[in-house]
């Protein structure tokens, strides 16, 4: 597993120092001077940026980050005349400078608490997620915003919203305590789970950077691994789940960056690596006795993944699975994604009848019309289909879902 | 071959704006040029500057602090290379990454040698 996650760590060696950095200075100096720790920070990495542009970087260029952030900080905390009340507090920790660049332990330790404050119950779920992109992925406002397609001055606003709660609201920073580590696990793993669909939603104008934030859900998630605690069915489950889905990235678009379904997606481009992992944890996951919504997730992605051609997906199977996924979270969401299911087996017209239920919840989203209108092109009603399709392309929510409904729109032309 | 010295100015805003990752590929940029220098045998030494300093005149008695110019007129970097001629010197300079920043520029001296 280590090769696993360590096969790309040059790759986004900064942003995952900033991490880093930010958890293990904030759990030194406290979350009230988050902002402070974030500038040192970036500080740091400037520097670092400027030196290693001129000669090779340090063999353990984490440890040499660690102190150049670490004087920032004092540099900032003499200037603001803290000095007085950190100096102490620094005197006495100041043995764990050596030991801060020898253990990756203690900075596995660090990052977990960071991660359970970041999605502290304080705060809302758009707060946490917002927080865990900005400081347990190390992205700016500004790939925030992009990633979640929204503008970059709200996004701005909302971070600083988030992190005016962050300081007050979230105390010291701690892996939670035995009685309550179940429902402070429920929320991280929401969050890994939101931060993965975002990333995953069918809605490629940032290609690359909505991969990268599946990358950066897994990571978290393998980082929750480290922790006894932590490493329960659901988290292995939805480790599964996000490896399965992601070993089809590089099928999901073509030439031109057009979105491909799972229908014409080329299965040879799967991650065959990511799909090994992905049974591995499944199996890890089943372990443990109870049976989990991750895990019926996990497992209906490995139905989609595993099969060799679209038509020969094991239908039957996934609407079990999706039956059993509706019972314990009876979402409109869930609903619909059984539809699709339902329609490849007792086909379009049943389908349509199934969708009924959640018109009223799901009717102003372009994938529920998208959804309706593929379901009267098979009944040949073009009308409807054309109907529907136009109600999608107005209701999208950008424009690479809009050209690919668009495009739809157009094969329907003369008929 | 010649010596010449590259005197870097400006960028600095450009770089304090851009977020980890793209902080590492800017970098990453400025590798891949300075190795295509050394590559050629032509890249000799260099290193960026720090932005404090002391400014001494008077014949020493007047000391003052910083360069505490404006951020495009501070040298933010040096860098010491061989080449033929000036000209080639100038064109060798046209890949250095610091061109992406509006306000950055890079001034191409001859070093004097008898």
């Amino acid at each position: 597993m280590d090769n696993f996650v360590a096969h790309n760590t040059l790759d986004h060696l900064f942003r995952h120092e900033y991490s880093k950095l930010v958890a293990m200075l904030t759990n030194r100096y406290g979350v009230a001077l988050l902002d402070l720790v974030e500038d040192a920070v970036q500080e740091a990495l400037l520097k670092a940026s400027k030196v290693w542009s001129y000669q090779p970087m340090p063999d353990r260029p984490g440890a040499w980050l660690y102190r150049v952030a670490n004087n920032q900080m004092i540099d900032f905390l003499r200037r603001e005349k803290k000095s007085v009340d950190y100096e102490t507090n620094y005197a006495d920790k100041g043995a764990d400078e050596k030991e801060f660049e020898l253990q990756e332990d203690v900075i596995k330790d660090e990052m977990l608490k960071m991660i359970f404050a970041c999605c502290h119950p304080s705060l809302k779920a758009q707060e946490q997620l917002m927080l865990s992109l900005k400081l347990l992925c190390g992205l700016s406002v500004r790939e925030i915003a992009r990633a979640l397609l929204k503008s970059e001055e709200g996004t701005k606003k909302a971070i600083q919203r988030a992190k005016q709660k962050f300081k007050t609201e979230v105390g010291d920073l701690q892996v939670p305590r035995e009685e309550e580590i179940g429902d402070r696990l429920n929320a991280v793993l929401q969050v890994i789970y939101l931060l993965f669909n975002e990333g995953y939603k069918a809605t490629s104008g940032e290609k690359l950077m909505k991969q990268e934030l599946c990358e950066e859900a897994i990571r978290l998630a393998f980082l929750m691994l480290n922790e006894g605690e932590c490493n329960t069915n659901e988290l292995n489950a939805l480790i599964s789940m996000m490896l399965f889905k992601a070993a089809r990235f590089p099928a999901r678009t073509d030439a031109n960056g057009g979105l491909l379904t799972l229908e014409f997606q080329d299965r040879s481009l799967y991650r065959q690596d990511y799909i090994e992992w992905a049974w591995h944890f499944l199996k890890r996951s089943s372990d443990f006795e109870n049976t989990t919504l991750y895990q019926l997730e996990a497992a209906i992605s490995s139905y989609y993944t595993s099969a060799a051609s679209f038509e020969d997906t094991n239908w039957k199977q996934i609407l079990r699975l999706y039956d059993a996924l509706v019972l314990h979270k009876p979402s409109p969401v869930v609903k619909m994604s059984r539809v699709v299911v339902l329609s490849k087996l007792e086909g379009p017209a049943k389908a349509l009848e199934c969708m009924e239920e959640i018109e009223q919840d799901m009717k102003g989203l372009q994938s529920f019309q998208a959804l309706k209108a593929d379901l009267y092109v098979q009944l040949e009603n073009w009308n409807k289909a054309r109907y529907h399709l136009s109600i999608a392309i107005r209701e999208a929510e950008n424009q690479t879902e809009r050209r690919f409904l668009e495009a739809k729109l157009d094969q329907l032309h003369g008929k | 071959m010649t010596k010449y010295l590259y005197l870097f100015r400006g960028g600095d805003k450009h770089m304090s704006e851009m977020s980890p990752e793209e902080q590492q590929k800017h970098m990453g940029e400025w590798t891949t040029w300075m190795q295509g220098l050394a590559e050629k045998g032509q890249l000799i030494d260099g290193l960026p500057l720090h932005g404090a300093g002391k400014q001494v005149s008077g014949g020493g008695s007047v000391i003052t602090d910083g360069p505490f110019a404006e951020g495009a007129e501070v040298v933010g970097g040096y860098l010491m290379v061989k080449a033929e001629t000036l000209d080639e010197a100038t064109e060798m300079s046209k890949g250095c990454p610091i061109l992406q920043a509006d306000d950055g520029h890079i001034e191409v001296r001859e070093i004097m040698n008898m």
